[in-house]
């Protein structure tokens, strides 16, 4: 099913987001210091960068990083999640005990990773990892032990198997939490490449504002951010996108 | 035939919801458990279907033989299984209690027409009316051609038009069945138009008021509902409901 957006809202955002940008532009003439070029200046600060490549390998090496990082966490997140889930009184002291190790914000495993893993890819993935992880493992974990009753009664009543009750009610029921888990889990990953490469990475686009900050590049800080900001907000769009592709129909 | 000797069940001994209670509901007859809501029918509904297990006393029910179950049941809510189709819902049911998938379109589909639904098998529940999903939720229990057929308030969430509808359709369902059947209803109306035997219950633990055989051939039709002898046991009921 598809459904535009509005067409009041699109104007009306783009309206916002011009109003935003001419603020900033005048503000930054107005104060016409280093640390705050005008918007003018880092469209064509952008335009050089493409131009000069080294971008898109940041670019390309930040995603990577998410990719790998991010299959591993949702593999290992829909299996344990899985187990726990399924695994009564034993599973449930392993949801609780997971749970202790949630808070953690990613950015806090960097020093952990740097030392375990030294400066660089399996830095990065392990900090991806770490952030889309816990996300993903306690959606699947609540989504699958949290079957609606009725259904579980109704399944009883009819006699079905342990098999079926798994794969034809408490699967496609918990669909919908393990789905929002996975884009919850994907935002995080995204998120947490980049706080690995502002630390403990030499490549990326988290790496590459840094760099830019070191130069007094300010301008390429902001280009960094917005393609940062773009990205994730793609890859949320794809996501939800996917997300609804999948459950159609479902009520 | 449906036997309840003697069951006491309670999550407290001391406040048993049933304590000692008997039933008999004959092989082939639909037999209506009547009482005010909160009575503990339901209950008696569940043990029956075996989803609750009794403290003491025994409940006998017939076995499945082959190509029939046992026992299915009709809850109030229609309880389809909303990413499953209308069809697909009733091929799970066949498919939970063992039935050879060759078996399944040609049990579900004359079902299907039967209700008038035939229109909207490849449907989602969600697209189906109350009414509709309540047919739907019948021929998915019918298809299994259970011994007992256990029906828990089925349509006590419809509007009352609607009802006499659904009425008129499981009373179109049941005939020319051996099916024995258990109907739960809190409707005075309902037991009487359905059931061969009224059983009215009260109080706790449940105690059997009064048992009232309706003496008129079945299916019932709507000239039933304003005839003397439904309106005589009608008063019949009221005054058990009231002991």
């Amino acid at each position: 099913m598809k459904r535009p957006l509005p067409h009041a809202r699109f104007w009306a955002t783009l309206a916002a987001v011009l109003v935003g940008l001419l603020l900033w532009e005048g503000l930054a003439r107005v104060l016409a210091s280093p640390a705050l070029p005008p918007a003018s200046a880092v469209a064509r600060f952008a335009v050089t960068m493409f131009q000069e490549g080294g971008l898109l390998e940041d670019l390309a090496t930040s995603l990577g990083r998410v990719l790998v990082g991010y299959t591993l966490a949702a593999a290992l997140g829909l299996g344990l999640g899985g187990l726990v889930a399924l695994g009564g009184t034993v599973g449930a002291g392993a949801l609780g005990a997971v749970q202790l190790l949630r808070p953690i914000p990613p950015i806090a495993w960097v020093p952990l990773a740097i030392l375990w893993c030294g400066l660089g890819d399996k830095s990065a993935w392990f900090i991806v990892f770490i952030g889309a992880f816990f996300p993903i493992f306690t959606q699947v974990a609540w989504a699958l032990a949290g079957t609606p009753a009725p259904y579980l009664e109704l399944a009883q009543s009819l006699g079905a198997s342990r098999w079926l009750v798994l794969t034809r009610i408490r699967f496609p029921a918990a669909a919908p939490g393990i789905l929002a888990g996975l884009r919850t889990g994907l935002g995080l990953a995204w998120t947490s490449v980049v706080a690995a490469e502002l630390v403990g990475a030499q490549s990326g686009l988290g790496y590459r504002i840094q760099m830019h900050r070191l130069v007094l590049e300010t301008e390429g800080i902001f280009v960094g951010m917005a393609c940062i900001g773009a990205l994730g907000f793609g890859m949320d769009l794809l996501a939800r996108r996917a997300e609804r592709w999948i459950t159609r129909g479902a009520a | 035939m449906i036997r309840l000797h003697g069951v006491r069940f309670g999550f407290r001994p001391e406040a048993a919801l049933l304590d000692g209670f008997d039933l008999d509901v004959p092989a082939g007859t639909v037999t209506a458990l009547l009482g005010p809501s909160g009575s503990g029918k339901s209950t008696v509904l569940r043990l029956v279907a075996g989803l609750l297990t009794p403290a003491a006393g025994r409940v006998d029910r017939p076995p499945a033989t082959p190509g029939r179950a046992a026992m299915s049941v009709v809850f109030q809510d229609p309880r389809l299984l909303p990413w499953m189709t209308v069809e697909g819902n009733v091929h799970f049911a066949l498919e939970a209690a063992g039935v050879p998938r060759a078996e399944w379109a040609g049990r579900t589909a004359p079902l299907l027409d039967r209700v008038g639904l035939s229109a909207a098998a490849k449907a989602r529940p969600g697209a189906l009316s109350g009414g509709m999903a309540q047919r739907a939720a019948l021929v998915r229990a019918l298809a299994l051609r259970p011994h007992v057929l256990l029906l828990d308030e089925p349509f006590a969430a419809v509007d009352p038009l609607l009802r006499e509808d659904l009425q008129a359709a499981l009373q179109d369902l049941l005939a020319g069945l051996d099916t024995t059947v258990l109907l739960v209803t809190h409707d005075i109306a309902e037991a009487l138009m359905v059931a061969d035997r009224v059983v009215v219950v009260v109080g706790r633990p449940v105690r059997v008021a009064a048992a009232l055989d309706v003496g008129l051939p079945r299916p019932r039709g709507a000239e039933a509902r304003l005839s003397g002898e439904l309106l005589g046991l009608t008063r019949g009921v009221r005054a058990a409901l009231g002991s």
